[in-house]
């Protein structure tokens, strides 16, 4: 054999040899990326599935079977006393709620407005059941625009709700619940409160967790998760404080302190 | 021949409702008192020994349930009532004690004081309660006892103990991995709903099993419980029985 065929020789071998090597980190570099990919996929879909369940479950929690029974059940009282007129008028004012339920259930964001007239329609139903045991304020601050600001659609209704059954129903006294729109202290953002002088968040959690062995899932768990998701929508940024006002404040309750820091003023 | 209650509501709308309903449609129903308070219930209940109470769930101050807990000998009929509440629903069916939902029908109040008439007569009232408050405390559902109406009397059963019910001629067939099968008098349907629960599956229009006690399921389309027991699967529930048991 001439040495020139050997170094031929050789050199084939060489670029035989280059060539596998590509070949296999190619290969490896495809296989690490596709698992990635697919590593990728799972996350995306564990999260998914995730948000499915909270969007699920705050469905659920939405429309609370009680509170349409309870009130169903009141007005059936106005029926069988014969007072047309009453009867009447909660019945047209119940499906008109309902209607209202329906609707925001469906829709992304609502006005201040609109969710103070939903929200005055609710407590108006809550009142029919618990006369005056139950008595409710709007501070609304006047600068505010209602018509132009807009919030999450079925956002305040359940806290409202909760603060009726787990804080007011709960307390021997009677009831006040009070709700503010208002520009934050010293900042250009909207915050709304929900106060209630029913027996405090600390007392009605220690009364829950003696009750119910089975639900696990308490309204404080829901509303986090709701914020969570809203929030991963670059459209709101909220932050919520929850305080017991017996540590802070000359009475007993709960105080919800909702900031729509993206909502500004 | 007529019935002594006691109503118990924290809503006055509510008791005057009822009130108003008794006296439409049960007459013989006589009410002795009415209360918006829990503690003045327990009261009431040893002044008055009424014979039949309706119990609202949810009250302020102290629930239904916990007024019962309160009480030595719960001797008296109870009709529960309730606007919603799944969780108290089931533990009250399982004692095979009545109840109304809220806003009540009115052929369901007379179809619930029927009953109890009946089990005044009986004297059934005590051991129920008893069941009830005994299983309120018990958190795993087998462990709850479940109360069957038998041709023999009330029968109180452990969950755990049931292999299988079996629909026979419109009465149900209890089986037991301990003991002899029993007789109910009540539909197979009955106990599908008083057993729903995921630890249960109705394989068959007929066999509701107890999946505790499941021990093969064979390609052919049976399947084989403690004892030795074999129950057919119907062909329409396979699949989905297949994955029940995956899913559990």
């Amino acid at each position: 054999m001439s040495s020139i065929s050997i170094i031929v020789y050789f050199l084939f071998i060489i670029i035989l040899l280059v060539m596998v090597g590509m070949a296999v980190l190619f290969n490896t570099f495809n296989k690490r990326k596709n698992q990635l990919i697919k590593q990728q996929l799972k996350a995306q879909l564990a999260s998914q599935k995730k948000l499915h369940r909270s969007e699920l479950r705050i469905l659920q929690n939405q429309l609370n079977p009680h509170f349409v029974h309870n009130s169903l059940n009141a007005i059936q009282y106005f029926v069988q006393r014969n007072e047309v007129e009453t009867s009447e008028n909660y019945l047209s004012q119940f499906s008109k709620l309902m209607r209202l339920f329906f609707e925001y259930s469906r829709r992304k964001k609502v006005t201040l407005q609109e969710e103070k007239e939903f929200l005055e329609n609710y407590l108006s139903m809550e009142q029919l059941r618990f006369e005056e045991k139950l008595s409710y304020t709007f501070y609304i601050d006047e600068q505010l625009d209602l018509e132009n600001v807009s919030i999450p659609a079925m956002l305040l209704q359940p806290i409202v709700e909760n603060a009726i059954n787990h804080g007011i129903f709960q307390s021997p006294h009677d009831g006040l619940l009070e709700i503010s729109f208002k520009r934050a202290p010293n900042k250009q953002y909207l915050e709304i409160q929900i106060a209630d002088n029913g027996i405090g968040i600390d007392k009605s959690q220690e009364l829950q967790s003696q009750k119910n062995q089975t639900t696990t899932s308490h309204s404080g768990q829901v509303l986090k998760e709701r914020l969570e998701i809203l929030n991963d929508d670059t459209q709101w940024d909220i932050s919520y404080t929850i305080t017991d006002r017996s540590a802070t404040e000359n009475t007993t309750g709960t105080r919800i302190i909702l900031a729509f820091k993206n909502a500004l003023l | 021949m007529s019935i002594t209650a006691l109503l118990v509501d924290d809503e006055p709308k509510a008791i005057a409702i009822l009130e108003n309903k008794l006296q439409r449609h049960c007459p013989h129903v006589q009410v002795v008192a009415s209360t918006q308070s829990a503690s003045e219930a327990l009261t009431l209940i040893n002044k008055l020994a009424p014979q039949l109470i309706f119990l609202d769930i949810s009250m302020p101050e102290m629930t239904g349930f916990e007024l019962l807990k309160k009480m030595d000998k719960p001797d008296f009929e109870i009709i529960f009532a309730t606007a919603y509440d799944q969780y108290a629903i089931e533990a009250i069916k399982h004692c095979a004690i009545g109840y109304l939902v809220k806003p009540i029908d009115n052929s369901d109040l007379v179809q619930a004081v029927h009953a109890a008439a009946e089990n005044i007569a009986e004297k059934t009232a005590l051991r129920k309660n008893k069941q009830l408050i005994e299983n309120l405390g018990v958190q795993k559902f087998q462990k709850k006892k479940i109360v069957v109406p038998a041709t023999t009397g009330l029968e109180f059963v452990v969950i755990d103990s049931i292999t299988h019910c079996e629909g026979v001629d419109g009465y149900t067939k209890i089986h037991f991995n301990d003991k002899k099968p029993m007789l109910s008098s009540s539909s197979i349907g009955h106990f599908i709903k008083l057993l729903n629960h995921a630890d249960f599956y109705q394989v068959h229009k007929s066999f509701l099993i107890n999946l505790n006690h499941l021990e093969r399921y064979l390609n052919e389309g049976y399947v084989v419980l403690a004892g030795n027991n074999t129950v057919p699967v119907s062909r329409s529930k396979r699949t989905d029985f297949l994955l029940h048991l995956k899913q559990k």
